[in-house]
């Protein structure tokens, strides 16, 4: 236990250096930063589309912007709608581009792409095969530096976005009833702070639900969390989750990862410790509420794990391995393939409680676009996600509001160069 | 709520066109009353184009059910499908056989479900055939319909729009089930004529013959008689995502 508590106190005193240091260094100023007429109308043009954090720079034949998409669902369109603008503005100096999408404003991964080659891919005179040559996609460059991030415009920090996600489980072959459900609406909050930081907080709305957990026909929160993630030198991601996770779990948990081969193969671990907390309440009824339950925080989870992603089907092949909620000891195999704005994932894995395999579905929700961000938007989630679990043999891991998989949420390179070849 | 969510689906699926257009017109594999790509009951080394989606439902008559429910009276079954091409080579198809009999619901709930894999080792090419593996209902906790077989198909003749199949495989088991089937060898021929088709196949237990025909590439429907005698029939609709 005194193991634990201090691994506890050495990670949150690192993770409070790196936010020091990721705060100071966020406010210094760059004298060399290049701004002209040209990069102040097209920082227009994308901010009245809706971009946020928005940079742009010129040298010489070259247009650097880097951005961070919060009204297009899907990040290739909203690549493809900055490529678009910036042919339609018609700049003759300009020959290469290099966009730099951004979430929770950490660069994640840069595209240099020749503006010529596109205009001739989008008119069709260019094969797919050659315009390919003519772009180049990595999860580490000069362009992901923070030199390149100052002088933003448009800011996407301290903003409110409030979503609704639906969230369907079913419970399949029980009896009487062969299909049971609970159709849950989860209204969320997130507030962006700072680089790399943001404040979540859900709550658990019951629609219907056959399921015989008391707990679940009331509403009761979903999570209240604050993130902080990083992006380190060397390709290296981690971040500090504090608050009420999902799985009724409150306490900390950190997370790191290390990108090689163009981030097409990552190594991770991650590390909580929490313990059991619940708020259940039920609303517009005269039965009384089950009130606030707590537990001290005295468990310790953890995960290590390699993904590694074969960029020609965009499918991504994984092992984790590590200590879910309730003393299982988890081994877990998965495929995933990304169609577009879909995934399907097939799974299995062991426990030594017993195996499980199954699939998990991702898909987008309606709309593509969304109203133009401001101080405060509204907005549905970007995906609804369902699992089928083969087995009743169930493994507990809880979210904590943000994680690397988040940050690099449909912005592989490889990805995002597959999608760039579509028309 | 049930169909109201199942419009939800529907209306993610199709209005946000996740659903593209098939990409090719071949019509080198269609899908088996049980789901996977193949014949009637007899699976082929072939399967659908990368990212196909496939669902559909058959009906399988009383005599011939792929699932024993017991001493109750039974009255055949019907078995609905998702099928869908994973990767080039790699096919997922879940199952769930489901008896008329509405007895049956108190005592065995939702109907039997099941998975199958099947992943195609070698491309046919001129000289050689496809070899595909699959493995059917051998990962759930409780098999009732389990086999694992390897296969291989072969285009053996064309000419014009007439294009004749022949497949053979062997089946065996590796795991302990409630149930077994092609456990030893199977085989079978096909004809195709532009969009109909006619298939003759031994099962290992059974000889089967099918007509079946598809409206431009996106609806399959098949007529069967299971062991020459016993009516089923199937229809699948296709998607390329």
């Amino acid at each position: 236990m005194k193991t634990q508590k201090i691994f506890l106190y050495q990670t949150l005193l690192i993770s409070a250096f790196l936010l020091f240091e990721n705060t100071v260094n966020s406010q210094t100023t760059d004298k060399q930063s290049a701004v002209t007429k040209s990069t102040v109308e097209i920082s227009k043009i994308l901010i009245e589309e809706g971009f946020q954090s928005v940079v742009v720079q010129d040298q010489d034949s070259l247009l650097y912007i880097s951005y961070e998409n919060r009204v297009y669902r899907f990040e290739a369109t909203a690549m493809k709608v900055i490529l678009n603008k910036i042919n339609e503005a018609q700049l003759s100096t300009i020959d290469q581009i290099v966009l730099v999408p951004k979430r929770w404003n950490i660069p994640v991964m840069s595209v240099e792409i020749s503006l010529k080659a596109y205009q001739t891919f989008k008119n069709n005179t260019l094969a797919a095969a050659e315009f390919s040559q003519k772009i180049t996609v990595r999860g580490q460059s000069k362009y992901t530096k923070k030199k390149f991030q100052l002088s933003q415009s448009n800011t996407g920090s301290y903003r409110l976005e409030l979503e609704a996600a639906p969230q369907l489980r079913l419970a399949l072959g029980g009896y009487p009833d062969a299909v049971a459900h609970q159709f849950n609406l989860i209204p969320r909050a997130n507030l962006y702070l700072w680089k790399g930081a943001k404040l979540t907080a859900g709550l658990i709305l019951p629609i219907t639900n056959e399921f015989e957990v008391p707990e679940e026909r009331m509403v009761r929160p979903e999570i209240l969390t604050f993130n902080q993630y990083f992006r380190l030198p060397s390709n290296i991601y981690a971040g500090l989750s504090v608050g009420y996770f999902t799985k009724y779990r409150y306490g900390g948990s950190a997370e790191i990862g290390k990108f090689f081969l163009n981030n097409n193969l990552v190594i991770k671990g991650k590390i909580g410790y929490t313990g059991y907390a619940s708020y259940p309440k039920r609303l517009f009824f005269d039965e009384p509420e089950k009130g606030w339950q707590r537990a001290d925080v005295d468990y310790l989870d953890y995960q290590v794990g390699i993904d590694y992603r074969l960029s020609k089907w965009d499918v991504t092949a994984g092992v984790t391995y590590g200590k879910a909620l309730f003393d299982k000891d988890v081994l877990q195999v998965h495929l995933t393939r990304q169609i577009n704005e879909m995934s399907i994932q097939l799974y299995a894995y062991h426990t030594n409680d017993g195996e499980n395999y199954g699939v998990q579905l991702s898909l987008p929700i309606f709309p593509k676009k969304y109203w133009k961000p401001k101080r405060v938007s509204v907005r549905p989630a970007r995906q609804f996600q369902y699992n089928y679990n083969g087995t009743r043999t169930f493994v507990s891991l809880y979210k904590n509001g943000a994680s690397i998989n988040d940050l690099h949420f449909q912005l592989n390179p490889s990805f995002i160069k597959n999608q760039l070849l579509k028309q | 709520m049930k169909k109201a969510l199942l419009f939800l689906f529907l209306h993610i699926l199709i209005s946000h066109q996740i659903i593209a257009q098939i990409s090719t017109n071949q019509w080198q594999s269609d899908n088996t009353l049980l789901g996977y790509a193949g014949s009637i009951i007899m699976p082929t080394a072939y399967l659908s184009p990368d990212r196909t989606l496939n669902i559909g439902g058959s009906h399988l008559p009383n005599e011939v059910m792929f699932q024993n429910y017991g001493d109750q009276q039974n009255k055949g079954a019907r078995l609905l499908y998702l099928n869908f091409t994973f990767l080039p080579f790699m096919e997922v198809t879940f199952g769930l056989n489901k008896p008329y009999s509405p007895e049956f619901v108190d005592d065995i709930g939702l109907g039997d479900r099941t998975i199958s894999a099947r992943i195609q080792l070698l491309k046919e090419k001129k000289n050689r055939p496809a070899i595909m593996i699959g493995l059917h209902d051998t990962f759930t906790k409780q098999s009732f319909n389990n086999t694992n077989y390897i296969v291989a198909s072969k285009q053996i003749f064309q000419k014009k729009e007439v294009a004749f199949f022949a497949h053979a495989g062997y089946g065996f088991s590796i795991i302990e089930a409630e149930g077994h089937f092609l456990i030893g060898a199977f085989g079978g021929g096909e004809v195709r004529w532009k969009f109909i088709g006619a298939t003759l196949e031994y099962d290992t237990e059974r000889i089967n013959a099918s007509l079946k025909a598809t409206i431009k590439n996106r609806v399959f429907i098949k007529a069967a008689l299971l062991d020459l005698k016993y009516f089923s029939a199937s229809v699948n609709v296709r998607f390329g995502l």
